[in-house]
């Protein structure tokens, strides 16, 4: 029976915790009383109803009655959290929301509104730029660790490793390197001091020239072995062409790169930086999760298929094009659907990073609703409910479409 | 050591019904083998009796009492399943106690009783292990010793024997045959194997899709099937069957027709048969004896010989589509594409109605 | 189309089968990049969190602590930085720097430290040792710091919150994923279908109702106001649902047989068979708890009731002078979750990517 692996199974040193076995067996037998009452009373079958109890309850109180809450909340105002104190507004705080001469210029917004409608951008454009972004990471990495590759258990484990970080550590592993005087500007000023350096070098354009040149002989020379003649003929004429160029450019002067000027990379409000460092921070975080999902996609297409192929003498890009990306599609989707459900709800890594700014450059929707409720002098829980409402039906469109998904992988 | 009565039991998922009202009654000390084709129902019927099934209708005695509303836990029977299930956590030992725990035993009794059974079954060298380190004969072991520990009333087996290679299972076949000797319990034994059920069992119900076709003792049910049904399902390689029509009624003897050759008799009273009733005339392939093609009852033309040295088997084609299975014992000098006579012998034959497929019923010697 | 694949097959043409050819290198090239980019910050955090809080100040770009050496010398008040002194011939001297003088300084020899000099401060660099600073660990673990960031408060917090969750997790998911896979039952479908509904609700839409309800049950700056409302996971009832169901009934039934009562059923029989995936759910859940940031957030307001996190983000929000001590705790917070992934590594990743869900 394959189930005795169970033994080895990392878990298995709580039985030899005594104290703790003894503690939980204990626990067990106490449970075991009522629940051996009831089943006297009930019945087997009906035993199942109390199995599901406590998971229900929580469901029922934390999850299906707050959602109720949440719509008749996004009715009412007031700062009170006495639900019956709360007058009622009617569509009030929606108005406020929604009432906006141009949602594309949340400014023109009233207070609350400019800052959901901004959230809801910049939420937008992170979800639009980050989701394909990393998904083209992971698929390239999770490939690469598919191919025939030395200690693979070990780059996957790398590439986990973030995962497992907390958003708040992330935070601030990042702030520490992309700080004005962090690691990364002097990283790159050493980069442009040493790039200055090289350009100093007499005869570095023919250097560079020389090498460049050695390069593009090597290529020349598998074209010429080729059996294609147009194909032959026409790589040769670009080579050449190309060796012209390489020839005829000023080196040293392309080098040459000024004096460095240290970027704030997370303040500076005349650059895109802070966006760009917020979806690079966070891809960094989640990628490894991604990628794991792909491989295991990866590896669960059948080799016997990639042997006919084969066979067949399917040049390898068609392989990719006609066998891989086809039967990873559904893996695909349910990354990417995945992926949007959660970069749509970002807020941790953010926060700690930016806080949301500079100004309310990196300002996500959820942190809209958070300092709207939470940490403004007057909690506007009636705005912050009816903007989680227009979140929920957001969000709700893509669960939709993600649990269509899964249900129809199982079904087929 | 118990008996065991059904009255009218019936079962029915939804409204597809599955089992249509069973009677039956065994002794205390029986071994009651039931046996049937896949899907027949008889490990409903089992699981009916061991409380792991409803009863829609009709009654279940144990010893007289009706057992119908009581938990499986508590009907003082023990089950050995097809897959075993031993629990695949816990060492031979605790497999064995579990249950003698959950009753709340004293320690001193439980251990009486593991190590009694374990000398039974010779498992003692195992009691440490866990049933993934077994092999396929240890773990039926096991699985035996797990229901002789409870000291049941009655022992449930579903199919023990049917995940076991065929050298095991007949040496376990032997080892359950014995252990019945040994502590004479009533058992119930489901299997859909007819070797099993004739060898094993005091008493065989021949169940099939839901209703049992005859109960009663192996012989019995060898020699006088009651239908169609029994007499195809027991016995190996099965009976032969030749349409036919009634030629002539005698008070202890009816005289069939067949499509061509002689017409053949049975012994068998002739209630319920008329002349021209379509029939078909059965009989076993190691129940003929082989002829001349002139002197037969019918001709035959052989079409694979099996020589397995101390018995053949013949396969032959009559001139129609019927085909005949013939066994004989020793070995033959008829080679495939000869010709032959088959004779058959009137007390050895059966008839059957085409339509319902009710036996002529043969006396009793 | 096949221009492009004469192409594809001329730059894929491979040389020979056991040496690495051009694809493997850019492979590795790449996976190297990669692990750079992912363990370059982590492991510079860790060097910077060695370093004293002068250095951090002077956004030191060296990757080792170096020290500024000091000397104590008679006459002097305060120990006095030394540096070395580079003289005319090359050679250099040391010397203990007393106080600066326009582009000057005034220095004296360690050994006549009542004959001060004048020299160029070009002249001077700094002698400087390696120099470890293990006390931004120990001062908010150990004692003198912990009115500043009370590490050993925050750790039991998130300990306490991590393990009390988990087990609560865990026991009450198995039990539902034992009642939907092991019975038949009026209502299943049902039950069921309301599991997935709360798929459809993620926790970020209902965090001001979520908040008064937890309120309302008295847990607001509460432990366990962060610990009740995710005990019950959607994720986790199906993962082990979907496990459980491979468990053969007829266990089950010889367990009924054997005259286990239903309860012992679950705890002794399935529980433990399912454990391969109950432990997938329970390092989800660990690495789920430990990180959980924006509900505690909001419900544990007092630095008493602070999970790690939350302390750590208010470090950070309200100090900027205490970098040391930051960059310290930051490394011990993610000290643990990286020791149990380096020993669980296989088994997490081999476990998340069999379930392929979060």
């Amino acid at each position: 029976m394959s189930l005795r692996k169970t033994s080895n199974s990392p878990l298995s040193f709580i039985r030899q915790l005594n104290p703790i076995s003894m503690l939980i067996r204990i626990v067990m037998e106490l449970i075991d009383i009522p629940f051996k009452f009831i089943q006297r009373q009930v019945g087997i079958n009906r035993m199942a109803y109390l199995f599901l109890l406590p998971n229900l309850l929580i469901f029922g109180l934390f999850s299906f009655w707050p959602m109720l809450l949440n719509i008749y909340i996004s009715f009412t105002s007031s700062e009170t959290t006495k639900i019956a104190e709360r007058p009622w507004v009617g569509l009030e705080n929606y108005s406020l929301l929604l009432d906006c001469p141009s949602y594309w210029v949340p400014k023109t917004c009233n207070v609350a509104g400019y800052s959901f409608w901004t959230g809801l951008w910049n939420t937008l454009a992170f979800s639009v730029i980050q989701v394909p972004m990393m998904i083209v990471f992971a698929l390239m990495t999770a490939i690469v660790l598919n191919r025939k590759i030395k200690a693979r258990g070990f780059w996957r484990a790398i590439y986990f490793y973030p995962v497992m970080l907390s958003p708040v550590v992330v935070g601030i592993i990042w702030t520490w390197i992309l700080k004005r005087r962090g690691i990364l500007n002097i990283l790159l000023k050493d980069l442009a001091e040493f790039r200055n350096s090289i350009s100093t070098i007499p005869g570095i354009r023919w250097i560079v020239a020389g090498l460049l040149l050695l390069i593009l002989f090597l290529v020349i020379r598998r074209f010429w072995n080729s059996k294609n003649s147009t194909f032959r003929m026409a790589g040769i004429v670009a080579c050449c062409a190309l060796a012209v160029l390489v020839v005829s450019l000023d080196w040293a002067t392309m080098i040459e790169a000024g004096r460095y000027r240290s970027v704030n990379w997370l303040i500076d409000r005349r650059t895109s930086w802070p966006f760009f460092w917020v979806i690079f921070v966070y891809s960094w975080a989640h990628l490894g999760f991604y990628m794991l999902i792909l491989l295991a996609g990866l590896q669960a297409i059948p080799k016997d298929i990639y042997e006919a192929a084969e066979m067949d003498g399917t040049p390898k890009w068609r392989v990719f094009s006609r066998i891989t990306l086809p039967l990873l599609m559904p893996t695909m989707l349910v990354v990417l659907i995945l992926s949007l459900i959660k970069a749509f709800q970002v807020f941790d890594e953010i926060y700690v990073l930016t806080g949301g700014g500079p100004g309310q450059a990196t300002k996500m929707v959820i942190q809209h609703i958070y300092e709207i409720a939470f940490t403004g002098e007057t909690k506007q829980y009636g705005i912050a409910a009816a903007s989680s409402i227009l979140l929920a039906a957001i969000i709700l469109v893509f669960t939709m479409i993600q649990l269509w998904l899964t249900k129809r992988r199982s079904d087929g | 050591m118990a008996t065991l009565e059904l009255l009218d039991v019936y079962k029915s998922y939804g409204d597809v019904e599955v089992i249509h009202g069973i009677d039956m009654s065994v002794d205390h000390g029986e071994f009651v083998v039931f046996v049937g084709p896949s899907g027949c129902g008889k490990s409903t019927l089992l699981r009916m009796i061991a409380g792991l099934e409803n009863i829609t209708g009709g009654e279940i005695r144990i010893d007289g009492d009706r057992i119908n509303e009581i938990p499986a836990a508590q009907r003082g029977l023990a089950m050995v399943f097809q897959s075993y299930a031993l629990y695949p956590h816990m060492s031979v030992q605790q497999n064995l106690s579990f249950g003698l725990e959950n009753l709340r035993m004293p320690k001193d009794e439980i251990k009486q009783r593991v190590s009694r059974a374990a000398r039974m079954l010779q498992i003692e060298q195992l009691l440490e292990r866990r049933p993934g380190a077994l092999s396929g004969g240890q773990r039926q072991r096991v699985a035996i010793g797990r229901a002789v520990v409870r000291e049941p009333k009655i022992f449930l087996f579903d199919e023990p024997l049917s995940n076991l290679d065929a050298e095991l299972r007949v040496k376990m076949r032997v080892e359950i045959a014995s252990l019945h000797q040994r502590i004479s319990n009533t058992m119930i034994y489901v299997t859909h194997d007819q070797i099993e059920a004739m060898t094993m069992a005091d008493k065989i119900a021949v169940l099939n899709d839901g209703r049992m076709e005859q109960f009663g003792r192996p012989l019995d049910i060898y020699n006088r099937p009651v239908n169609r049904f029994v007499a195809g399902f027991i016995g190996s390689p099965r009976m032969n069957f030749l349409p036919g029509v009634i030629k002539e009624i005698q008070p202890d003897h009816l005289v069939i027709q067949l499509k061509e050759g002689q017409p053949v008799s049975v012994s068998a009273s002739p209630d319920g048969f008329q002349i021209g009733d379509k029939v078909d005339f059965g009989f076993r392939p190691e129940h003929i004896s082989i002829t001349s093609p002139e002197n037969g009852d019918f001709k035959a033309s052989v079409t694979a010989v099996e020589q397995l040295g101390g018995e053949s088997y013949l396969y032959c084609n009559l001139s129609e589509s019927e085909q005949v299975t013939i066994h004989m014992q020793g070995q033959t000098e008829i080679s495939r594409n000869d010709t032959i006579g088959i004779k058959t012998d009137e007390k050895q034959t059966h008839v059957f109605h085409s339509k319902t497929g009710l036996a002529g019923l043969k006396s009793q010697e | 189309m096949s221009g492009f694949s004469t192409i594809w097959t001329f730059l894929s043409r491979t040389r020979g089968r056991n040496r690495l050819d051009w694809a493997d290198i850019l492979s590795y090239g790449y996976l190297l990049v990669g692990v750079l980019i992912i363990l370059t910050p982590v492991f510079w955090m860790f060097m910077s969190s060695l370093k004293s809080e002068g250095a951090l100040l002077a956004s030191d770009p060296r990757l080792l602590p170096y020290d500024h050496m000091k000397v104590e010398l008679e006459g002097f008040r305060k120990p006095l930085s030394l540096f070395f002194l580079t003289k005319d011939d090359g050679t250099k001297e040391e010397v203990a720097f007393v106080r600066a003088k326009g582009l000057n300084a005034v220095v004296v020899k360690p050994d006549k430290p009542s004959e001060p000099f004048e020299v160029k401060r070009s002249l001077l660099t700094p002698k400087e040792t390696v120099n470890p600073h293990w006390e931004n660990y120990t001062d908010p673990t150990l004692g003198t710091s912990l009115s500043i960031f009370n590490f050993p408060r925050y750790f039991f917090n998130s300990v306490f919150v991590t393990s009390i969750a988990t087990a609560l997790t865990l026991l009450i998911n198995a039990m539902a994923a034992f009642a939907l896979s092991k019975y038949r039952f009026r209502g299943q479908k049902a039950a069921i279908l309301i599991i997935i509904a709360t798929l459809l609700i993620p926790p970020t839409v209902i965090l001001v109702p979520l908040f008064i309800v937890v309120k309302y049950f008295g847990m607001f700056n509460s432990l366990w106001g962060v610990i009740i409302p995710g005990a019950a996971t959607p994720t986790g009832v199906f993962l082990l649902r979907q496990y459980m169901l491979t468990l053969p009934d007829e266990l089950l039934e010889a367990a009924r047989m054997d005259a286990a009562s239903e309860w012992k059923i679950f705890w002794r029989i399935v529980f433990p068979l399912a454990l391969p995936a109950i432990a997938v759910l329970a390092i989800l859940s660990v690495i789920w708890r430990w990180n959980d940031f924006l509900w505690p957030l909001i419900v544990l307001t007092e630095s008493e009731v602070f999970t790690l996190q939350i302390g750590l983000s208010t470090f950070k929000g309200e100090l900027n002078d205490n970098t040391h001590y930051l960059l310290a705790m930051t490394v011990l917070t993610l000290l643990p979750v990286t020791a149990v992934f380096a020993f669980l590594q296989k088994y997490i990743t081999t476990g998340i990517a069999g379930t392929g869900m979060k």
